[in-house]
């Protein structure tokens, strides 16, 4: 029975599995070689296929530049489904308690101060638990592949690159410009008009 | 509410949200000073603007002159919008910011996720500003630099109900050395990784002012602190033999009523036995203003104390009870810090005196009991 490599693809993930199946062909994909697509070619890639064999095939098919992966259907998969989105700012840092303010991203135009310990702050995060430091606080339903549900708070902190001297150096340049358009001289420690 | 004053009646309106004031000030004639921004949550417009155009106010033309005592976020939101509207404004801020550094601290933060939004409305400010170069009227480049014992504003009588005046009490050189000083601390730095900027930093370049409405004196206390050195905060304001004479009537408390910003003979020297004190609320920190004991304290000095709102007791909106619930066991303290805006309105009408004030309570206002 001739067969194309996507019905053998979608077989393939019925019987073992998204991950399993893609690990077979991807070994296909990646053989540079371009020969005509045999009926014998076809059995063999299935039949490949259908042991799981991740050894170097022995005959190499064509397979068309876009392999359409099928979707997967009722898949359980570990998901979280986000209720309430906060963005926080660290305010103060104070022994094992953190007072930051959180902006309602839910509902718009809220902004409370909350204090927390760090230890809800994840042991990878904690080193960006500075003042001025941003965060994200997610709270919803944890729903675990096995059927379970938890409730959830999640606090990610953001991570920012560092300051660059040619930052520095332009946002100086920029400011000597402005103060000179503006007309601003200094005197003492402050501008005079 | 939506009555404007006569032309020969003053007003002293105080907004304040719970964080943020503003306060706008009638002078006669239908012009206007703003000192300070916050955002009405509801319509998000400067309650300034949006209180103006209620009353039917020509914004562009009326509104003579407008100060940012400070850049703290609570002082600041909404500034350029007004700065934009009230093109006939003469615009001032604190001398302690009109520094290269703080420039330069303002346009490294631009686009780069450091800004706190006082850094931004300086930096929209500094936009228009530039774009007004070329107008060739020197007084809407601006900015006059506030600094101690400095005159900012004077309308004279001349065809007018009023002589007005407004002058810079704070911030003192050693002030302003301070500030340059903090400023520079805060500057980023090669290498750092980019943050938001947390200014916790006392007010020292706060600009407390002094307004002369023909015989009326206002003390608007802006954020200025109290600190041992005589020659920072409201000591340096009192050894002052260049501030302007005579004892206020209408007081705004300064920070919000703290103790950090109560200074005795603030109250003995500068303000008359039975003033108007106008408070607004902070809601964020770690102990939200005014507590029991600041009202406590300013009571010794005014039996009138009106305050824009309480620092604490709004709700939320509602949310999905299993978020509530997470949130309660997972934070300790919780304080909603931005609440409905309250409005004090004191208006003098000339020929009655300064004996007989209207004051008006409207939205969350109330009078301190």
């Amino acid at each position: 029975m001739r067969i194309s490599t996507e019905q053998a693809f979608a077989e393939q993930v019925e019987k073992t599995g998204y991950a399993f199946a893609e690990q077979a062909i991807d070994k296909y994909i990646i053989a540079p070689n371009i020969n005509p697509v045999t009926e014998e070619s076809q059995e063999a890639f299935v039949s490949d296929l259908a042991r799981g064999s991740t050894e170097t095939p022995k005959i190499v098919i064509e397979l068309p530049r876009v392999l359409r992966k099928p979707p997967v259907t009722a898949q359980p998969q570990h998901r979280f489904r986000v209720l309430q989105k906060f963005e926080g700012t660290v305010l103060e840092i104070s022994g094992q308690e953190c007072r930051a303010l959180v902006r309602d991203l839910t509902s718009p135009g809220y902004v409370e101060e909350v204090t927390f310990s760090i230890e809800e702050i994840s042991a990878s995060d904690r080193g960006l638990a500075v003042p001025g430091g941003i965060f994200y606080w997610y709270l919803g339903y944890d729903d675990h592949i096995e059927g379970q549900r938890y409730r959830s708070s999640a606090i990610i902190f953001r991570r920012f690159p560092a300051w660059r001297e040619k930052d520095l150096i332009k946002a100086k340049k920029k400011a000597e410009s402005l103060i000179k358009r503006l007309g601003w001289k200094r005197e003492d420690s402050s501008f005079q008009r | 509410m939506k009555t404007p004053p006569s032309r020969d009646e003053i007003e002293i309106s105080i907004f304040g949200p719970g964080i943020g004031e503003a306060i706008v000030i009638h002078v006669g004639d239908n012009e206007w000073l703003i000192v300070d921004s916050c955002i009405d949550r509801i319509s998000r417009n400067p309650i300034a603007i949006k209180y103006l155009k209620d009353l039917n106010v020509n914004i562009s033309s009326s509104v003579k002159f407008f100060i940012v005592t400070h850049w703290h976020d609570d002082h600041i939101r909404g500034a350029s919008t007004i700065l934009g509207e009230c093109e006939g404004a003469l615009f001032a801020c604190s001398g302690a910011i009109g520094s290269d550094e703080f420039i330069q601290f303002c346009l490294s933060g631009r686009g780069a996720l450091m800004e706190s939004s006082g850094l931004e409305e300086f930096n929209d400010i500094l936009e228009i500003l530039s774009s007004r170069t070329d107008d060739g009227r020197m007084e809407s480049r601006g900015p006059q630099w506030a600094i101690a014992d400095r005159k900012l504003l004077h309308l004279p009588k001349k065809g007018r109900c009023f002589n007005v005046e407004v002058h810079a009490l704070s911030p003192s050189d050693a002030a302003m050395t301070l500030a340059l000083r903090e400023i520079g601390q805060m500057m980023p730095k090669a290498g750092v990784p980019k943050r938001r900027v947390i200014s916790q930093t006392p007010n020292h370049a706060a600009v407390a002012l002094w307004v002369i409405i023909e015989d009326l004196n206002i003390l608007l206390g802006s954020d200025l602190e109290n600190h041992p050195p005589n020659n920072l905060g409201w000591k340096a304001v009192l050894i002052s033999q260049n501030r302007p004479a005579g004892r206020a009537l209408v007081v705004k408390v300064p920070h919000h009523g703290s103790s950090d910003a109560y200074n005795r003979d603030m109250w003995n020297q500068m303000v008359l036995s039975d003033p108007i004190a106008l408070l607004t609320p902070f809601a964020s920190g770690v102990k939200p203003l005014p507590s029991t004991a600041d009202i406590g304290r300013i009571r010794k000095h005014a039996s009138r104390i009106y305050c824009t709102g309480r620092p604490s007791g709004w709700h939320p909106p509602r949310r999905d009870p299993s978020v509530e619930r997470t949130i309660r066991e997972t934070v300790r303290t919780r304080r909603l810090i931005h609440g409905r805006m309250g409005h004090v309105r004191v208006r003098f009408k000339a020929g009655e005196g300064l004996n007989n004030p209207r004051i008006e309570l409207f939205e969350q206002a109330f009078a301190v009991e």
